[in-house]
């Protein structure tokens, strides 16, 4: 059941080097740099009404710091943080202004060891390029593969029984595809709090606080092509692509940033009502679950995170 | 120009050419069947990790989380991470992480 939870708001990513991450997120994946400040660059996907969606760190290590939802409004962020309290998880609240333009955050360890965060205020620039009235279709100066949206994250972590607890009972998320082992045991879960297939997903992984990838909405299939064929012209390392998912049926690519933090970018997938039975993919069928058309999982997929 | 890697293997010896101007890794994958393992080409994964026995290298920066300074001096690198500045010979290593 919803409890306000309303979308992936953002996700910080470590790198190893700021300007090379640029080359990546800015000129090739299309993301529009908005702000600077000491070690963090902010980034939107141009049909993003928030000012930033994707914070690049330069660290010592890759990987995800965070990742954070947008809740309905300070009222629902003040029922979900004492929600996690009651049902033992420890916050951290964070002050406004922390992150740039953006209000307090509610930050807390998932039990695969993730790092998320809820927040309800972020400054609002609009869609990027064009106006909120009488908008044209879309903006004439987008750089790459022109990203719309910041849409998922993968993470990899040990207690996927318990994040989907966590995610369900408290953040009210639906369970809309999951896969099982012969056991009925859960591997991999795909977690909705809106009208798309996954906002968040989990698979099983004897470490915790993997990252996968995060990925990004294009339009159409031809533009998930035209992704690829960017990927070539930049000499960007490909992990896998262009194809479709079994899990969840979007179209997709995947490619790695220069610190080794894997993207994707994707088109298409299903749409998702509360009403709706889980779907379920069987481990046994993993690879066509992973990949629809290879029906054959590559070792990266499972080993390759950071 | 480029230089040879000298990989070994148990007591195996295998040769191939690098190129002169790419990171190791990049010089392996190329060829379709590279004998260290493939992973991000960006220094964050860590699959690639080998102990270079013999030779010289520039390096980029590698996450932390698989190469710590006691691992830098003794040779231990990913390889996506090494552009060759001689001739190399390298052990590859296991996948794990030494967090
Ligand atoms: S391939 Fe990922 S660190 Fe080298
Ligand atoms: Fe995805």
């Amino acid at each position: 059941m919803k409890k306000g939870v309303m979308r992936p708001g953002h996700v910080q990513i470590r790198v190893l080097d700021l300007d090379e991450a640029l080359d990546h997120y800015r000129d090739l994946l299309g993301l529009i740099e908005v702000a600077r400040e000491n070690d963090r660059v902010f980034l939107k996907a141009w049909t993003e009404v928030d000012e930033y969606s994707v914070v690049l760190r330069q660290a010592d290590t890759a990987g995800m710091d965070f990742m954070g939802f947008k809740v309905l409004d300070e009222g629902t962020l003040d029922n979900l943080r004492q929600a996690l309290i009651d049902y033992g998880v420890a916050v951290q609240d964070i002050p406004a202004g922390d992150l740039p333009n953006c209000g307090r955050r509610v930050r807390f360890t998932a039990p695969t060891g993730h790092n998320f965060e809820l927040f309800a205020t972020k400054n609002q620039t609009g869609k990027w390029g064009i106006a909120d009235r009488n908008p044209e279709a879309w903006p004439r100066d987008l750089k790459g593969m022109k990203a719309t949206r910041f849409d998922h994250c993968l993470l990899y972590g040990d207690d996927i029984d318990g994040v989907l607890d966590l995610f369900v009972e408290v953040l009210g998320f639906d369970l809309a595809e999951q896969v099982i082992d012969p056991e009925n045991n859960k591997v991999g879960i795909f977690l909705t709090c809106s009208m798309k297939e996954h906002d968040v997903a989990f698979i099983k992984h004897e470490e915790k606080d993997k990252f996968h990838h995060a990925s990004f909405y294009l339009n159409t299939w031809e533009d998930v092509l035209r992704a690829a064929d960017l990927i070539s012209m930049h000499d960007a390392p490909l992990d896998i692509g262009p194809t479709r998912h079994g899990l969840t049926h979007g179209q997709t690519i995947y490619f790695f940033d220069p610190s080794g933090n894997r993207t994707e970018v994707f088109a298409g997938g299903d749409y998702f009502y509360p009403d709706q039975k889980v779907v379920t993919w069987e481990v046994e069928q993993l690879g066509k679950a992973i990949f629809y058309h290879d029906r054959q999982l590559n070792e990266r997929f499972l080993s390759v995170l950071t | 120009m480029g230089f040879t890697l000298h990989i070994v293997h148990g007591d195996q010896l295998d040769s191939q050419a690098i190129a002169a101007d790419l990171p190791l890794l990049h010089s392996l994958a190329r060829t379709g069947h590279s004998p260290i393992k493939v992973g991000c080409k960006g220094g964050g994964c860590g699959v690639c990790k080998v102990r270079v026995v013999d030779g010289s290298y520039a390096a980029k920066p590698m996450s932390k989380a698989h190469i710590n300074d006691n691992d830098k001096a003794e040779g231990i690198v990913l390889a996506c991470r090494i552009i060759p500045t001689s001739n190399l010979t390298v052990v590859p290593m296991s996948t794990t992480t030494n967090e």
